[in-house]
C-alpha cells in the first residue's frame, strides 16, 4: 500500500517534470529554430546549385561561342578575379548565412538546453525536495503507522488483557458460584442437621423430663413408703425394750438396740439418697458466691459440734466462684466435714480451703493432713455409698463425695483428689468449664 | 381436757399403734378418734356416712393428718376442711413420713397449721408427739368458731 503510494507520488512528480519539459513554448522555440535552420540551409543549397548552374551554362556558352577565348582571357585577365570574387561572394554568403544560422540555432539550442537544464535542475531539486518531503512524510507516515501499530497493539493487548480479565473474573465468579452453591448446600445440610439435632434434643429433653418426673415420683414414693417400715422396726424394738425389759437379758437388749441402730442408719441412707436425687433435678441459679465466707461459717459450725477438737483451719480470703449458692455450700460442707472427720486422729490437725491456678483457671482445693487414702482406690472415691474407710474407724454413709461430684458435674466443673495413706488428702475442684464461666 | 378430741388420720396400723403409744407415753389422755383414710376423716368431721348424726358441736381440738392415704389423700382432706366455714380454723398438723418440698409447699398453701415429719427413731418420735400435745392441746388457743360449732 505504501509502496504504491510512493510509486504514485514519484510518478506524479515525473509527469509533472515531463510536462514542464514538453512545455509548448520550448517545443515551439525548438520547432521554429529547426524550421529556420532547415529553410536557410535549403535556401543556401538552392543558391549554390543556381550559382553552379549559371556557371555551367555560361561555360557551355563560352565553349560554344567565340567568346570562349575572350572569356578565358578575360578570366585570365580580369574575370578570374571577378569570378573568384563572385564565387567567393556566393560562398561567403552561403557560409555567413550558414554560420549565422548555426550560431543562432546553437544559441537558441544553448538557451533551450540551459533553460532545460535549469528546469531539469529545478525539477530535480523539486523532485529531491518532494522526495525528501515525501521521505519525511513517509517517515512521518511510518512513524505514525508504527505509532498506530503500537497503539493498535496496545489496544489489542488491552483488549486481550480485558478479555483475559473478563475470563478470569468469569472463572472466579463461576468458582465462587460453585463455592456458594456448595456452601448453601452445606448450610442447608447443617440446618437440616441442626433441626434434626434440635428434634433429638427436644426428644431427649422430653425423655429427660419424663425420667425426671419418674425420679421425682420414685423419690416421693421412697420418701413416704420406705421410711414407714423403719419406723415400725425402730418403734416396736423400742416398745419391746420398754415393756419387756425385764424378760430380756443384756444380749437380747443389745440386739434390739442394734436393730434400732440399723433401721436408723437405713433411714439416713434413704434421706441421703433422696437428697442426692433432689440435687440431680434441682434447678441451678448461678451467681457470684463468696466461698471464703461459706467456708468460714461451715468451719464455725463444725467447731460448735466438736468443741473439744483442736484444728488449725486456714480459709483463704476472696475465694469467689460463679455457682449455685446452695449447692456450693453443700460442696464445701461435705469436703470440709470430711477433712474435719479424717483429721480426728491427728495430734496437729490442719484443714485448709484455698485456691491455686492452672493455666489462669482458678482451682479451689480443700486440703487436710489427716489419714488420707490409697490412690489405688481413687476411682471409687466419688461413687455413691462407696467408702474407703471402715465405719468403725470413721462414721459415714459414703454419700458425701458422690453428692459433691454430682454438684460439680452439674456446674460443668471438675473434681479430683490427690492423697496418700497417712499423708492427708487434697480435693481440687472447679465450678466452671475450662472454656469459660458457666 | 377430756372433751378435747384428737382426730388421728392414719392408714398404717404400725404408725397408728406407735402414735397411740407415744401419746400414752406422754400421758395425753384425750379421746383419739382414728380415721384410716380420707373419707373416714371427712365423714367424722362433717358428721356424715359412718358418723352421721354426730354432735357437730364437738370438733377435734387437733387433727393429726397423714398425707398418703387411701381413697382421698391428706391434701384433699385439708382442702375440704379449709373450704368449709365449720372447719376452716381447725388446727391441722401434717404428720407424715416425707419432707418432700412439694408436700410441704402444698400443705402450707392449703392452710396447714404445722408440718411434722415422723422420725424413724421412736424416742425422737415420742418427743415430737409430746411437744405437739403440749403445744396444740394446752398452749394453743383455738379459734372460737371451731369449738362452738
Amino acid at each position: 500500500m505504501y509502496l504504491r503510494e510512493h510509486v504514485s507520488a514519484i510518478g506524479q512528480v515525473m509527469n509533472h517534470a515531463l510536462a514542464r519539459f514538453m512545455d509548448p513554448l520550448y517545443e515551439r522555440m525548438v520547432l521554429v529554430l529547426t524550421v529556420l535552420f532547415c529553410s536557410s540551409l535549403a535556401l543556401m543549397l538552392l543558391q549554390v546549385s543556381q550559382l553552379q548552374g549559371d556557371l555551367i551554362e555560361s561555360m557551355a556558352v563560352a565553349d560554344s561561342q567565340v567568346y570562349t577565348k575572350a572569356l578565358d582571357d578575360l578570366r585570365g585577365l580580369y574575370s578570374s578575379d571577378i569570378v573568384e570574387r563572385v564565387r567567393f561572394h556566393n560562398w561567403y554568403n552561403v557560409y555567413t548565412w550558414t554560420a549565422f544560422l548555426l550560431v543562432i540555432w546553437l544559441g537558441g539550442l544553448g538557451l533551450v538546453i540551459s533553460k532545460l537544464r535549469r528546469t531539469s535542475a529545478e525539477l530535480e531539486h523539486r523532485v529531491m525536495e518532494r522526495t525528501s518531503a515525501l521521505r519525511e512524510s513517509n517517515l512521518e507516515l511510518e512513524r505514525q503507522m508504527a505509532e498506530r501499530c503500537r497503539v493498535e497493539e496496545e489496544l489489542r493487548q488491552a483488549h486481550l488483557d480485558l478479555e483475559q480479565r473478563v475470563h478470569e473474573r468469569t472463572v472466579k465468579l463461576a468458582e465462587a458460584n460453585v463455592g456458594l452453591t456448595r456452601e448453601i448446600t452445606e448450610r442447608q445440610r447443617a440446618e437440616d442437621n441442626m433441626s434434626k439435632l434440635n428434634a433429638d434434643l427436644l426428644d431427649r429433653t422430653t425423655q429427660l423430663e419424663a425420667s425426671n418426673k419418674e425420679l421425682e415420683a420414685f423419690s416421693y414414693s421412697v420418701s413416704h413408703d420406705l421410711r414407714a417400715p423403719l419406723r415400725g422396726i425402730d418403734g416396736f424394738s423400742q416398745a419391746v425394750l420398754d415393756d419387756y425389759h425385764d424378760m430380756l437379758d443384756d444380749t437380747g437388749r443389745q440386739y434390739l438396740q442394734r436393730v434400732r441402730e440399723a433401721s436408723q442408719r437405713m433411714a439416713k441412707l434413704i434421706d441421703a439418697m433422696l437428697n442426692l436425687a433432689r440435687l440431680i433435678r434441682a434447678e441451678l441459679t448461678f451467681e457470684t458466691v463468696d466461698l471464703s465466707a461459706i467456708g468460714q461459717s461451715i468451719v464455725a459450725d463444725l467447731s460448735k459440734v466438736d468443741p473439744d477438737r483442736q484444728v488449725e483451719v486456714v480459709v483463704a480470703d476472696n475465694l469467689r466462684a460463679i455457682a449455685d449458692p446452695d449447692l456450693a455450700r453443700v460442696v464445701l460442707e461435705n469436703l470440709l466435714a470430711n477433712a474435719w472427720k479424717f483429721t480426728s486422729h491427728e495430734e496437729f490437725a490442719r484443714v485448709e480451703l484455698g485456691m491455686t491456678y492452672h493455666y489462669a483457671q482458678p482451682i479451689f482445693f480443700v486440703r487436710d493432713n489427716g489419714v488420707g487414702f490409697d490412690m489405688t482406690y481413687a476411682d471409687k472415691l466419688f461413687g455413691a455409698f462407696q467408702r474407703l474407710h471402715a465405719v468403725s474407724e470413721f462414721q459415714g454413709i459414703g454419700i458425701g463425695l458422690a453428692t459433691v461430684h454430682r454438684i460439680i458435674q452439674r456446674h460443668g466443673g471438675r473434681i479430683w483428689a490427690d492423697a496418700a495413706m497417712e499423708k492427708g488428702a487434697t480435693f481440687f475442684f472447679t465450678f466452671e468449664n475450662e472454656g469459660g464461666k458457666s | 381436757m377430756s372433751e378435747k378430741v384428737i382426730l388421728l388420720v392414719e392408714d398404717h396400723p404400725d404408725d397408728e399403734e406407735l402414735t397411740m403409744r407415744a401419746l400414752g407415753k406422754n400421758n395425753i389422755m384425750n379421746q383419739v378418734v382414728i380415721a384410716r383414710d380420707g373419707v373416714q376423716a371427712l365423714e367424722y368431721v362433717f358428721g356424715t356416712g359412718a358418723h352421721a348424726g354426730r354432735d357437730l358441736n364437738v370438733m377435734p381440738q387437733l387433727i393429726l393428718l397423714d398425707l398418703k392415704l387411701p381413697k382421698i389423700d391428706g391434701l384433699e382432706v385439708l382442702r375440704r376442711l379449709r373450704a368449709d366455714d365449720r372447719t376452716r380454723f381447725l388446727p391441722v398438723v401434717i404428720l407424715t413420713s416425707s419432707k418432700e418440698e412439694q408436700d410441704l409447699m402444698k400443705s402450707y398453701k392449703l392452710g396447714a397449721n404445722s408440718y411434722v415429719r415422723k422420725p424413724v427413731d421412736f424416742v425422737e418420735f415420742t418427743q415430737a408427739v409430746q411437744q405437739l400435745g403440749l403445744y396444740w392441746l394446752i398452749l394453743n388457743e383455738s379459734a372460737p368458731g371451731a369449738k362452738i360449732r
